[in-house]
């Protein structure tokens, strides 16, 4: 049997050196033959961007759109070889030869990969390239999304699109520097969604670096993503931007039985088509020096106290805790003592109140009393239930999470023991060091509104391409652990705050729509008072829920309550006559380019 | 079990493996290189798939050849069973049966059913009362044979049933089949492939009688012999008109790539251009402008060998090339060393199979092969072939180290 085994491995040896043989001709022999085939022949690998999706608000109305734009590459290796091409593009470009250079050697001279060296360039340098196509060897002009706002509505929420940054490359495997990928919000959120597919274009290439042909058979085309349908409405977003125009502050809306968020406004706002083509940095620096942080989305990076929007937390934390009953009444003698005296805002008392009169007519005092009685750590257990402290997990990027000044924090703020009991009942009144993000509030609004049911807020609905609807978010719900009894007593004061004729939002209620809120006016050692005001209606059946935050402008139901109740009004106008949606027609958007 | 005894380990055959794996890894690092130079996700993957690999070759190697002699039947059926499902299991859609999805791999039970025949072969000649020269032994060694590669032809697989028809070959040399049997059995694969010209036929039956004659074949047996040739050339063109048209096209290209570039033949086109560019040194990792923009299709897989061509030159092709030669000769010592025929012919068996698929699959990139869609063992992007190697080298691995034993 060894004689066979020498045969075969004997004739295993005799294949391999076949293969030897084979591979010394091809590369040593007819080595100049193939490497000019190689260089001659090759073939360059083009890529074709797709328009990124179209962000339509939740009837369809397009919001973002796309405008064609043209960006300039290079590829080095041609460069170098035909160092004309750079001297003439710099002419065409008016920039200097030298920097030209330095930017497209940067990974190296005999690179394949394109340079992109200008973005959106006018006709006249288009056309004048497109005309000397053959002259200009290894140059590519590619076309690039740019985008376009019909609407500048809500520019912190959709965010904005810019080049591609190094550490984003090792997020996204397929992107190359140069790409365009979102930024900041929805863009940034849902880049994979709304980029598409790159298509590919395979051109054969001369010895010269001039296209000669195209391996047809092999073109990718690229594929856009389609409709990215926001939960948005587009008339109640336009509506809550003007209402916070002129003012500083944010403005949320979401319909609390799914979270999905029907208007998010923040206020400075900013032009979104500063960010569509290549940002000049003297528009950054006006932005970032501007003291109304127009950048900032308040609704959801800024943390502001709650006040007295924050009593329904208290009081639902003294029911649950067994500390006051429905039948229990105060009497407000306009403080409340504890070591030293606690005013209640109305200096000559309340009176003799029950526990929902003690919400719609905010009385202080009833709330110090509690917050003595539940202390800290009890406040903060029932602020996390309502969602404060955390993120609510909204699909904008950098969410902040508030603050719950629990004992642990106020432990590490003023040293154990070193803080008095008195803070809770600052706290109970949401004036102690407590902070929520608008957003934060309206959720809380919106456990409140549905008797228990806390949504995760989202602003995506769902994508639509050529193929129907092709991804969705999927709503989040819980349930809170409140009983149903203790949601009724809380329905019923923020119901009174509109509708009793001591309810301290009375005269800005609805004559139309049965709806409830509560107001707020937070103190601000600064300046004016913010002003704050949560709401939600129908009353039996709410269809949305709202807080509105307004800094340094006064009371919370001279300011921000109007503008609550005007955004529901218009919201229940809205969904009860489907038809006003139709009266508006896309056409009419399309009539503006 | 022996596990973790070493000493008897021959270290060429275990270092020259791992070699080719990083060697494989440094390869597909440079073919799949993103442009901000960070490791693909093909790499990641592959190194996941070498680790479990790792690991079964270390079992394998740790299992009695006792064990694999007294299960060879059962693996035999199981693997016929497997290349039997694929056309209950795999997508029609997708034109060629190969593959069985498993949801998180995709499975080619033909890797496996390699091994299987191969174990089967080996215990069939192994037995004491088998002898290749009665014709009824020998048959039953040519049926255990047809088995698989019948079912990988009709697949249609043209490449694993070469690998398949080659190993059956091979074995049946190392069972000590006579050289009249074999070259009745080569005959008509000649036959086949003389029928592409009239003049080259006649040569070939001349020969085959000349041949045939000098070896003392009966006149009657030469006689039947030429005949059936002849039949065999004449209707080989028949047979062609039933091929399907991508295996015609993989047929007409490799024999002429130039009669049609955009096709077939551009693969193996671009796959000589890389290769006979890279020169003697080649064009540097990652540095390869044929494989760099991305224009050879399957270059981390069918095609890697391209990429070793271009961008580490002759030498580092070369380089394989004498890893795979001392792994195959490391094989083929294993057997001469084995005590048990059973053992030797396993060897011998899986070093051959590598030879093949080596062989095919280089030859394929430089076109000396037809394209056939075989991986390079070791250094090919894949999980599935990967282990089968793996395996297969974990069986030689653990019947070398007990050479001083009785094995079967």
């Amino acid at each position: 049997m060894s004689l066979q085994l020498r045969i075969l491995a004997g004739f295993c040896v005799l294949l391999f050196a076949l293969l030897w043989i084979r591979l010394f001709h091809l590369q040593i022999l007819e080595r100049e033959e193939y490497q000019e085939k190689s260089e001659a022949n090759s073939i360059r690998v083009v890529e074709e961007i797709p328009g990124r999706g179209l962000i339509c608000d939740r009837n369809g109305r397009v919001i973002v759109e796309n405008r064609p734009s043209y960006s300039l590459s290079l590829i080095p290796f041609e460069a170098n070889r035909n160092p004309a091409t750079t001297t003439r593009l710099a002419s065409l470009l008016t920039r200097s030869e030298e920097e030209l250079n330095k930017d497209l050697f940067q990974r190296g001279k005999r690179s394949y990969q394109p340079v992109k060296l200008a973005r959106d360039i006018d006709f006249a340098t288009f056309a004048s390239i497109r005309a000397r196509g053959l002259e200009l060897t290894g140059v590519n002009i590619q076309f690039d999304p740019k985008r376009f706002y019909p609407l500048p509505v809500a520019p912190h929420t959709l965010g904005y699109i810019g080049e591609i940054s190094e550490s984003e490359i090792q997020r996204f495997p397929n992107r190359k520097t140069g790409d365009i990928v979102g930024k900041s919000g929805v863009e940034q959120r849902y880049e994979d969604l709304l980029a598409g597919h790159k298509g590919y274009r395979y051109l054969i290439v001369n010895a010269l670096g001039q296209i000669t042909g195209e391996l047809e058979d092999k073109y990718i085309p690229p594929a856009s993503s389609g409709r990215f349908f926001l939960t948005l409405d587009l008339e109640l977003q336009k509506l809550a931007e003007e209402l916070l125009a002129n003012k500083r502050g944010a403005v949320v809306a979401l319909d609390p039985n799914n979270g999905e968020i029907l208007a998010i406004a923040s206020s400075p706002k900013y032009d979104p088509e500063l960010f569509s083509g290549v940002l000049r940095s003297t528009d950054w620096q006006m932005l970032q020096d501007d003291p109304g942080v127009p950048l900032l989305h308040r609704a959801t990076q800024s943390g502001y106290p709650l006040a007295s929007t924050f009593k329904m937390c208290t009081l639902a934390a003294a029911l649950e805790e067994g500390l006051v009953k429905e039948s229990d009444h105060y009497y407000c003698t306009g403080s409340y003592r504890l070591g030293r005296i606690y005013n209640c805002f109305k200096r000559d008392g309340h009176g003799d109140i029950s526990v929902t009169e003690s919400i719609a007519q905010s009385c202080d005092a009833f709330y110090y009393k509690l917050g003595h009685k539940l202390g800290v750590d009890l406040l903060a257990k029932y602020m996390r239930i309502f969602g404060f402290g955390v993120p609510t997990g909204i699909d904008i990027e950098n969410e902040i999470s508030g603050l719950i000044p629990d004992s642990k924090y106020l432990d590490r703020r003023y040293g154990v023991g070193k803080w008095s009991v008195g803070l809770a009942l600052n706290i109970a009144i949401g004036q102690g060091e407590s902070l929520a993000t608008p957003l934060q509030l309206v959720q809380y609004c919106g456990i409140l509104a549905t008797s228990g049911i806390k949504c995760k807020p989202h602003v995506y609905k769902y994508l639509q391409s050529s193929e129907g609807i092709i991804d969705r978010y999927y709503p989040e719900t819980a349930r809170v652990p409140i009983k149903s009894e203790t949601f009724l007593i809380l329905r019923q004061g923020m119901f009174q705050v509109l509708n009793s004729e001591d309810g301290t939002a009375y005269w800005q209620r609805s004559r139309r729509w049965q709806m409830a809120g509560k107001t707020g006016t937070a103190q601000n050692p600064h300046g004016e008072d913010h002003a704050l005001f949560i709401g939600f209606a129908p009353f039996n059946d709410p269809k949305i829920a709202v807080a509105v935050v307004l800094e340094n402008i006064g009371f919370g139901s001279t300011h921000a309550a109007p503008i609550a109740v005007k955004l529901m009004s218009k919201y229940l106008e809205i969904i009860k006559e489907p038809e006003l949606l139709q009266a508006e027609p896309i056409a009419e958007l399309n009539n503006q380019d | 079990m022996k596990f973790l005894d070493i000493k008897n380990l021959d270290p060429w055959l275990i270092a020259v493996t791992f070699l080719l794996i990083g060697f494989g890894f440094v390869v597909l690092w440079a073919a799949t290189v993103t442009d901000s130079g960070e490791m693909s996700l093909l790499l990641q993957r592959q190194i996941i798939w070498s680790i479990v690999g790792t690991i079964i070759l270390i079992l394998t190697a740790s299992l009695s050849p006792r064990v694999h002699y007294a299960l060879a039947y059962i693996f035999y059926i199981i693997g016929c069973l497997l290349l039997l499902s694929v056309f209950f299991l795999s997508d029609p859609a997708k034109g060629a049966a190969r593959w069985i999805d498993l949801g998180f791999l995709n499975v080619q039970p033909s890797e496996p059913a390699k091994i299987a025949f191969i174990l089967a072969f080996a215990r069939l000649a192994s037995d004491k009362k088998f002898n290749p020269v009665k014709l009824t032994h020998l048959l039953r060694a040519l049926a255990l044979t047809a088995v698989p590669l019948g079912l990988v032809l009709v697949q249609p697989d043209l490449g694993t049933s070469m690998v398949f028809a080659a190993l059956g070959l091979s074995l049946l040399i190392v069972a000590g089949t006579p050289l009249a049997y074999l070259i009745v059995l080569v005959s008509p694969l000649f036959a086949a492939l003389a029928s592409l010209d009239t003049v080259l036929m006649v040569a070939y039956l001349i020969l085959l009688m000349i041949v045939t004659w000098r070896l003392r074949f009966r006149f009657s047996m030469i006689f039947i012999l030429v005949i059936l040739n002849l039949g065999i050339s004449l209707g080989t063109p028949k047979l062609w008109d039933q091929l399907k048209p991508y295996q015609k096209s993989r047929l007409v290209s490799f024999l002429q790539p130039e009669a049609d570039p955009r096709g077939s033949g551009y693969q193996v086109i671009q796959s000589k251009v890389a290769i006979g560019s890279g020169g003697l040194t080649g064009k540097g990792l990652t540095q390869g402008s044929q494989t760099q923009l991305k224009f050879l299709p399957e270059q981390h897989t069918d095609f890697i060998f391209s990429v070793v061509g271009e961008e580490l030159g002759f030498i580092g092709a070369s380089f394989a090339m004498l890893l795979f030669m001392i792994l195959i000769l490391r094989g083929f010592r294993a057997a001469l060393i084995a005590k048990g025929k059973y053992s030797a012919m396993v060897c011998a068996g899986v070093s051959s199979m590598l030879a093949f698929h080596v062989f095919i699959n280089v030859g394929m990139t430089v076109g000396l092969m037809p394209v056939t869609g075989l991986p390079l063992p070791l250094l090919s992007y894949g999980g599935s072939f990967l282990w089968t190697v793996m395996l297969s080298l974990g069986l030689v691995i653990g019947i070398q180290r007990r050479w001083r034993e009785y094995t079967p």
